[in-house]
């Protein structure tokens, strides 16, 4: 327990992976009543039971044998049994919810009442076998590693629950200067370019909801909300380092907390489209420049230019059947089956 | 000389145990909430609606919340929302604001543009305050939508809601066919866990 405390706030391990026995009351206390009494009666428990056996044990083997007839019983009559087996039913709880203390609280009594009854049945057994001063000075001494042991629980006393933050996120210093300055940002006439020119690079994520998506979208583009962007399916689209990844929306908000979810844990190369989709079609289809085609000015004219015929391209829908394999494979998140880790006895 | 052994590898592991705590908290960014806990955050608090705004204005409740101006001071002199304090957005990692937003009020943000107000609710959220929403708009719609008279039409305004209605415009429908098939592998029907529950 306190190592995979120490594993899970180190981040080596996922602690929400782990399978939890659901609990059902009555049937954990009528289980463990016969268990108990089998244990004793018995001797074996199902493990070493099957062990004893392999040995040549006659008392395993009708261990054995009984716990088969147990197994057809219950099998058998399993429908009468039903609702005592799936009576009260908790969940998948753990005690230190139920008593209402922290996890690191829990880990440290239990640590230490186990360490008191190891010393007590250290103690009877000692007295039992009667054994002589000499063989219990020889013996080696846990001491040290019992003394340790409750040195590393008393330190996760002082620990947090979860950690706040990993070593690879970005801080809020740089945040703070990316959104606020310009570097987060990517022009509607840029995405644009790249849309016409069917650039490889481009990555576009829609943050809008599902059904507006659903409704349109810029071509190519995938669909992914905010709160999406940490879903473990979408790392690899995110490792994808040389890809531009441009989040949009209907304006910048959307966007905007995909874009500090997604540079917060990390992820390099991503982007904000400025303005959104709505200040795309104010450029593209409202805010017409087409006198300007003749100015003088040279950026006035080319931009121009390139405005009128880029809303010629999407007018036509000129990208639509052109669409390739290539960009439908990014599309596909690995799906990572997450199975939950279930343990035995 | 066991027992040697046994102390060693034990001190060993603490030693361990202590240097991978102690490298963690060094590196750690010193945020207040995790990234994960912010992302739920942003995508649970509602905007603050005009509708809501209107009613604190009209009401003279503002006390219960701290209002907080992001734009810079000196449009902060001209005109701002009554009871508003300013930090302007490039200052609003500084700790001399600690003591000021600690108060135990919600906040509520607003900025020259939304999605500047937007950042600093995720940058505050990641520092780790719990209450904090912002006004949607810009000033200026709050001014024209709340201030001057409230328009109930814009009673839910955000400058993040589509204004055009896109397809009209381009023609992608084959896109959007085929987005819809996309979209799916988004939401899979979560698959049951098939572990094989084992025992002893």
């Amino acid at each position: 327990m306190t190592g995979l405390m120490f594993l899970g706030y180190l981040g080596w391990v996922d602690l929400s992976l782990l399978y939890v026995n659901p609990t059902y009351l009555y049937s954990a206390i009528v289980g463990g009543v016969i268990m108990g009494f089998g244990f004793i009666l018995g001797g074996y428990c199902p493990g070493t039971s099957f062990v004893g056996a392999v040995i040549g044990k006659v008392d395993a083997m009708v261990f054995i044998v009984g716990s088969l007839i147990g197994i057809f019983i219950f099998g058998h009559f399993y429908s009468t049994f039903e609702p005592v087996y799936t009576g009260n039913f908790l969940g998948h709880i753990h005690i230190y919810d139920s008593l209402g203390i922290s996890k690191s609280w829990f880990a440290f009594m239990l640590v230490i009442v186990a360490l008191i009854a190891f010393m007590l049945t250290q103690m009877i057994e000692d007295r039992v076998n009667d054994l002589s001063a000499e063989t219990i000075a020889t013996r080696p001494s846990y001491r040290l590693p019992t003394l340790l042991l409750i040195a590393a629980v008393f330190i996760f006393l002082f620990l947090p629950e979860e950690r706040k933050s990993r070593m690879s996120e970005v801080s809020a210093e740089i945040l703070h200067d990316e959104v606020y300055g310009s570097d987060a940002y990517v022009s509607v006439q840029r995405v644009i370019y790249q849309v016409k020119n069917q650039d490889e690079k481009l990555i576009l994520i829609d943050t809008r909801s599902p059904k507006e998506y659903g409704h349109f979208s810029l071509p190519g583009a995938i669909n992914m909300t905010a709160q999406e962007v940490l879903n473990r399916g979408w790392r690899n689209l995110f490792r994808k380092d040389h890809r531009m990844k441009v989040f949009f929306g209907n304006g910048n908000s959307e966007a905007t907390k995909a874009y500090i979810t997604a540079r917060r844990s990390g992820y390099d190369n991503v982007f904000i489209m400025e303005g959104g989709l709505n200040k795309m079609f104010h450029e593209l289809f409202v805010d017409i420049k087409d006198d300007r085609i003749s100015s003088t000015n040279l950026q006035e004219r080319s931009t121009a230019r390139f405005m009128r015929d880029a809303r010629i391209f999407f007018l036509k829908g000129g990208i639509a059947p052109r669409e390739t394999e290539e960009r439908r494979m990014i599309e596909a998140p690995e799906q990572h089956e997450v199975i939950p880790v279930i343990g035995g006895c | 000389m066991i027992n040697q052994q046994l102390n060693y590898s034990a001190a060993l592991f603490f030693a361990i145990i202590v240097l991978a705590v102690a490298f963690c908290q060094v590196t750690s960014k010193r945020y207040g909430a995790s990234n994960a806990r912010v992302a739920e955050m942003l995508s649970d608090k509602p905007y603050f609606s005009y509708a809501d705004l209107h009613q604190v204005i009209s009401t003279d409740t503002k006390d219960q919340f701290l209002i907080v101006d992001l734009r810079s001071t000196i449009s902060f002199k001209k005109d701002h929302l009554p009871g508003a304090i300013n930090i302007p957005e490039e200052d609003l990692l500084n700790r001399n604001h600690r003591r000021t937003l600690k108060d135990k009020k919600p906040v509520l943000l607003y900025a020259a543009q939304e999605h500047r107000a937007v950042a600093a609710q995720a940058l505050l959220l990641g520092m780790g305050y719990e209450d904090v929403r912002i006004i949607p708009g810009s000033f200026e719609t709050i001014r024209e939508n709340v201030l001057e008279g409230f328009n109930p039409h814009n009673a839910f305004y955000s400058s993040d809601k589509a204004r055009f209605d896109f397809p009209r415009y381009m023609s992608v429908q084959a896109i959007q066919s085929e987005g819809e098939s996309r979209a799916a592998p988004l939401m899979p029907d979560a698959p049951e866990p098939n572990a094989i529950p084992g025992g002893c």
